[in-house]
């Protein structure tokens, strides 16, 4: 879901969102940093980027590509279109904010370690 | 009522201190056992009652009050040293261990006795109201040493203060953070003690609520993690034994 967002987002997309829907912006990147988004934020997303409105339900998983009147293998096609240059750098990116929310994740656990060393 | 909330923080306290008592033998982090254990024996020492008792055995001379406040300065350190280091809060650690800290031990113990051994202290009275009211001198004096029996306490909090804060901000586990603010509350409440020359007399309750509430504070936070510690070690113990 927040992968979908930030390949359509041109850098004023949750601005626009949140204008057009009332939805403050904390609670829009709460929702994309649980990587869920309710279907009308979805529907409205698609529209204010102008992409098919049936995109973000299909990255929210409520209809299938089929259901959504998407051809065949259109999302395979989508990504054959890239060339490795752009795919090597699109994985770069999400290994990167992997990586990070792991060393996260780590920092936190080593946190608690702490504590229970000297407290518990 | 300051009766109620003065022994409920001694049994508070003594439950915690008990708690401790297999990891004591397991030596794990003795020194938190040892410091809830003398801050049991500064709780009783607090009370009328044993106060008295206790003075009186020791001839009478309000000596056991010096006691007190050196046994809280103790427990305050072993306890804060313990928590700033527990949290990661390496300033903190240093604030107190380091020179500043133990210049600021230093200097207001030396205030304490000094003011101790200038005053008449005879004839035991718990918190002594007696020796203030016996002149001007000593009244002024009882201000003084109990403005630096406070202010050690009020140090250490305010140095693990930051840390405690940032813990409760940070994205640790809800219990830890719970316990930090706990512990934060404790922090902000002790150096409030300070202004207790400034609370009207009609309304010299407050000191006992602050002090014992900030007490409770801490053994509770320390008892939150104590908690906390022990349901994630069976959890672990389990992940473990799985594996095998």
């Amino acid at each position: 879901m927040k992968n979908w967002v930030d390949a359509i987002d041109d850098g004023e997309l949750r601005h626009r969102v949140s204008a057009a829907t009332g939805v403050a912006p904390q609670n829009y990147s709460a929702q994309l940093t649980a990587n869920r988004l309710a279907p009308e934020l979805a529907v409205a997303t698609s529209r204010a980027a102008g992409v098919g409105l049936a995109g973000g339900l299909v990255a929210a998983g409520l209809v299938t590509e089929a259901e959504a009147g998407w051809p065949p293998g259109a999302r395979q096609a989508a990504l054959d279109l890239l060339t490795d240059g752009e795919l090597a750098v699109l994985a770069g990116e999400r290994l990167h904010a992997l990586g990070k929310a792991l060393r996260r994740q780590e920092h936190d656990q080593r946190q608690t370690e702490t504590i229970w060393e000297n407290l518990g | 009522m300051i009766e109620i909330l003065q022994w409920t923080t001694l049994i508070a306290s003594g439950a915690a201190a008990l708690s401790r008592i297999p990891n004591l033998v397991r030596r794990k982090n003795r020194s938190i056992f040892y410091a809830l254990a003398l801050l049991t024996l500064a709780i009783l020492l607090s009370i009328r009652g044993p106060y008295l008792a206790i003075d009186t055995l020791l001839g009478g001379t309000n000596v056991a009050n010096l006691l007190l406040r050196f046994i809280i300065f103790g427990a305050i350190f072993f306890l804060a040293l313990r928590i700033a280091a527990g949290f990661g809060d390496s300033r903190g650690v240093q604030l107190i261990r380091g020179r500043a800290g133990m210049l600021a031990l230093g200097l207001i113990s030396a205030v304490l006795v000094v003011c101790f051994v200038l005053m008449d202290t005879s004839g035991s009275s718990a918190g002594l109201v007696d020796v203030a009211a016996k002149s001007q001198q000593n009244a002024l004096l009882v201000e003084y040493y109990g403005a630096a029996g406070r202010a050690y306490p009020a140090y250490v909090c305010l140095a693990i203060l930051p840390g405690m804060l940032r813990a409760v901000r940070s994205p640790l586990p809800a219990m830890l953070r719970m316990s930090a603010a706990l512990l934060a509350v404790g922090s902000i409440a002790i150096p409030l003690s300070l202004l207790f020359p400034l609370v009207p007399p009609g309304l010299g309750f407050l000191r006992f609520v602050v002090n014992y509430t900030a007490i409770l504070c801490f053994v509770a936070g320390l008892a939150l993690i104590w908690v906390a510690s022990g349901r994630a070690g069976r959890k672990h113990g389990r992940v473990s034994a799985q594996r095998r």
